[in-house]
């Protein structure tokens, strides 16, 4: 049988707190007033709006891509759609991946269609034994961060700025060794808050999940020696559309 | 689970505590030599790393002082953020839970890993789950709990219990860790650790694939939307939070923030401190189940709010700057006596120096009493910390309440059957120096026996072994020379005395 606790915790933080409260009182006399009376944060200034829609600068690319190349991820700055498939086809090539997943966010599709060929591409509704198997997945960066070269990804319905509603990017992101982000240098912002900010919609709503991502995944564990590709994707990249 | 004698929460369990052994822990460590080799390098190589990584910020004061308020604020008004944040995460769609204790957390756990029929259950590393022993519970009802955090799974291959709270198997040699994966698996292993892990890659993505449940700890709970972060750099908890159909979080009530926003300085500054990255590779804000039935991750998520006697530390503005801490471990690296001993040492999943003033204030003084002592008070830990947690004058605090008898068990030391010989001996030890220090006279006399002993045993040192229950600290020691006369019948003294004044 499972007890609730609810207001039992409740009611001893309650106590708890009122009797910190009244120690406060008793010592004014003696010491340094208590840390717990620290500065209301009212006065602190909150995150700036961001507009995300605005030209992106050649400085902010740029700066993201230093960035990613800190954490050993690799950005490919291009100008057309044209040269987005191009650099996607150089990765897969490079890579000799055989298959690729891609998510279903729209302009994803759109560029897989320039890319000439010579894997197999499996939507992101196949089977969980068949994603396994990939070695490549395309989606969509919701934004960009300059300052870290960290992506935003969401699942559910907020999926990009300009993506489609319902992307389902989740485990194309995460299973296979490489992943492959497409980015729109409009969705560019300078800092990891600002980032977090513009994930609320108008009415204030999160996606269910919102994953910040900095480079391939890596681990120090065994002698801290550092190794890229634990669980997640040992190499990350960034296409980024510097005309969207 | 809780000691007999425990009101609900005043004391709080913490699974497999052995710290009233620590006196003979310390000499077992300090023996082993390859311990203080892999202990010594990894340390130095974090430190340095936190210490470049925080050259970075323009004004780590000012980011110091807001992650600090931003605990304060929120443990100031704790009750409140809790409500609010049972609210808004319902409202998303996440099952709320709260468990006085840590026998309560471990069945709400067991209980829904029963309802949707798991056998096998993936865990991301949390050092919640150790506290209240979850995997044992899970173990115990026919269920198979795998760490997927590459260091804890090694400990828990291992049979042991990690040794720091971010780098589980930092006292392991990679020669240690390829015998056993090779015993365990029983196949040859590669030598490198990018060979090892990716065996680690490869053997655990199958229980990835096959868990019916995920289960996680949680950095940051968000009051305002309900939300949680998740911080992490090896992509186990995103599997472990996007693969099974349900996800159970279990949290500490202290990890609460406010705000949204609030977020960010802590993000800034966590991972420098416990790694020294400038980010951690990912960072996962959960807030709801998955939305649409396409979509991927869990349709179930539930988080089990734990107190465990964190409630209690509130009641004093000192003490309840222990629960401010984020978990970073920067403390753990700089202590001279972690760097020494290591965490196992400790007999607690909370090692270091936020070990030696969580685990007594969380279990009870009398489970623990030895590790406030486990510090020099050289004042480190203080200084790398990123929220600021007043560590020694807490160690003080602590040291002072092992003396003068737990507050929580009402009794006095010397009627308190617990006490331990060694306590009450030096507490007749110290009635004697304040005796012997209480008057001008004594203090002569006893200075004058003092010089003499001094010279007679460093003549004889041999005879220490005579020193009976001052044995603790005369073995490490040896005896200062002795200056022959006093510092108030020598020159020096007669010097500063001011002019016109006889001897006193």
């Amino acid at each position: 049988m499972i007890k609730d606790d609810r207001a039992t915790i409740l009611s001893a933080i309650k106590a708890s707190l009122a009797q910190a409260a009244s120690g406060r009182t008793m010592s004014r006399l003696h010491g340094p007033p208590p840390s717990i009376a620290a500065p209301p944060l009212t006065n602190q200034p909150s995150i700036p709006a961001v507009d995300r829609h605005g030209p992106a600068s050649t400085h902010a690319a740029a700066g993201f891509q230093a960035a990613l190349d800190r954490v050993q991820g690799v950005c490919h700055r291009v100008t057309s759609d044209a040269g987005a498939a191009d650099a996607l086809q150089a990765v897969i090539a490079d890579l000799g991946v055989r298959r690729v997943v891609r998510s279903d966010d729209s302009l994803v599709i759109e560029i897989l269609e320039r890319v000439i060929g010579g894997f197999e591409l499996l939507p992101p509704n196949v089977d969980r034994a068949r994603l396994l198997e990939c070695g490549l997945g395309v989606s969509r960066a919701t934004i960009g961060v300059v300052e870290y070269g960290t992506i935003v990804l969401t699942s559910g319905d907020m999926a990009g700025v300009s993506g489609s509603p319902t992307e389902r990017q989740r485990l194309v992101s995460l299973l296979p060794a490489t992943h492959v982000a497409i980015l729109a240098s409009s969705d560019l912002v300078e800092t990891w808050d600002a980032a977090l900010a513009s994930l609320r919609s108008a009415s204030g709503d999160l996606p269910p999940t919102a994953t910040f991502a900095t480079g391939p995944s890596r681990t120090a564990d065994i002698e801290l020696e550092l190794v890229l590709g634990v669980h997640g994707p040992k190499n990350q990249h960034v296409i980024l559309l510097e005309h969207r | 689970m809780s000691p007999p004698d425990a009101k609900p929460n005043e004391t709080g369990y913490i699974h497999h505590l052995h710290a009233d052994q620590f006196d003979d822990l310390v000499p077992q460590a300090l023996a082993n030599v390859e311990l203080r080799g892999a202990l010594a390098k990894a340390t130095n190589t974090i430190r340095n790393r936190r210490a470049i990584a925080l050259e970075e910020i323009d004004d780590l004061q000012e980011l110091r002082s807001r992650a600090k308020s931003i605990k304060t604020e929120a443990l100031a008004h704790l009750d409140d953020h809790l409500e609010t944040f049972e609210r808004q995460a319902t409202a998303n769609g996440i099952h709320v839970h709260w468990a006085a204790d840590a026998e309560s957390a471990s069945a709400i756990v067991l209980d829904i890993a029963i309802k949707n029929k798991t056998r096998l259950a993936v865990k991301a590393k949390s050092m919640v789950s150790e506290e209240i022993g979850l995997n044992d519970a899970l173990i115990d009802a026919g269920i198979v709990p795998v760490e997927t955090d590459l260091g804890e799974w090694i400990v828990q291959l291992a049979e042991e219990p990690p040794s720091h709270i971010l780098a589980p198997a930092i006292h392991k040699r990679r020669r240690e860790i390829r015998d056993l994966l090779a015993r365990v698996l029983g196949r040859p292993m590669p030598d490198d650790a990018a060979g090892l892990t990716e065996v680690a890659r490869h053997e655990l993505r199958a229980r990835f694939a096959q868990a019916e449940l995920g289960i996680s700890g949680a950095n940051f709970l968000v009051a305002e939307t309900g939300s949680f972060l998740l911080i992490e750099n090896e992509g186990n908890i995103r599997l472990t939070t996007s693969l099974p159909r349900v996800h159970v979080a279990v949290a500490g009530i202290e990890k609460i923030v406010p705000r949204l926003k609030d977020l960010g300085p802590l993000v800034r500054i966590i991972t420098r401190s416990a790694t020294g990255q400038a980010i951690s590779c990912y960072q996962t804000l959960v807030t709801k189940p998955k939305t649409s039935p396409e979509d991927d991750g869990p349709e179930e998520i539930h988080l089990v709010l734990l107190d465990n006697g964190r409630s209690k530390l509130l009641e004093d503005d000192l003490t309840a700057e222990t629960l401010r801490c984020i978990r970073c471990s920067a403390c753990l690296n700089v202590c001279p006596v972690y760097r020494q001993i290591g965490g196992h040492a400790y007999g607690s999943v909370y090692p270091g120096p936020i070990g030696a003033i969580f685990t007594p204030q969380i279990a009870g003084m009398h489970a623990a009493s030895q590790l406030p002592g486990a510090s020099s008070l050289c004042g480190a830990c203080r200084e790398v910390c990123p929220v600021d947690i007043d560590i020694p004058g807490v160690l003080l605090h602590l040291r002072h309440r092992a003396a003068e008898g737990d507050q929580s068990t009402g009794n006095h030391p010397e009627a308190d059957p617990r006490t331990t010989e060694k306590t009450q001996s030096m507490r007749r030890g110290f009635r004697f120096w304040r005796w012997a220090m209480g008057s001008s006279r004594r203090f002569q006399v006893f200075g004058a026996v003092g010089r003499l002993l001094a010279t007679v045993i460093r003549q004889v040192p041999s005879l220490t072994k005579y020193a009976g229950p001052l044995a603790g600290w005369t073995d490490g020691r040896t005896v200062p020379r002795s200056p022959g006369r006093s510092f108030r019948s020598g020159k020096m003294a007669r010097r500063l005395r001011p002019e016109g004044q006889g001897r006193a």
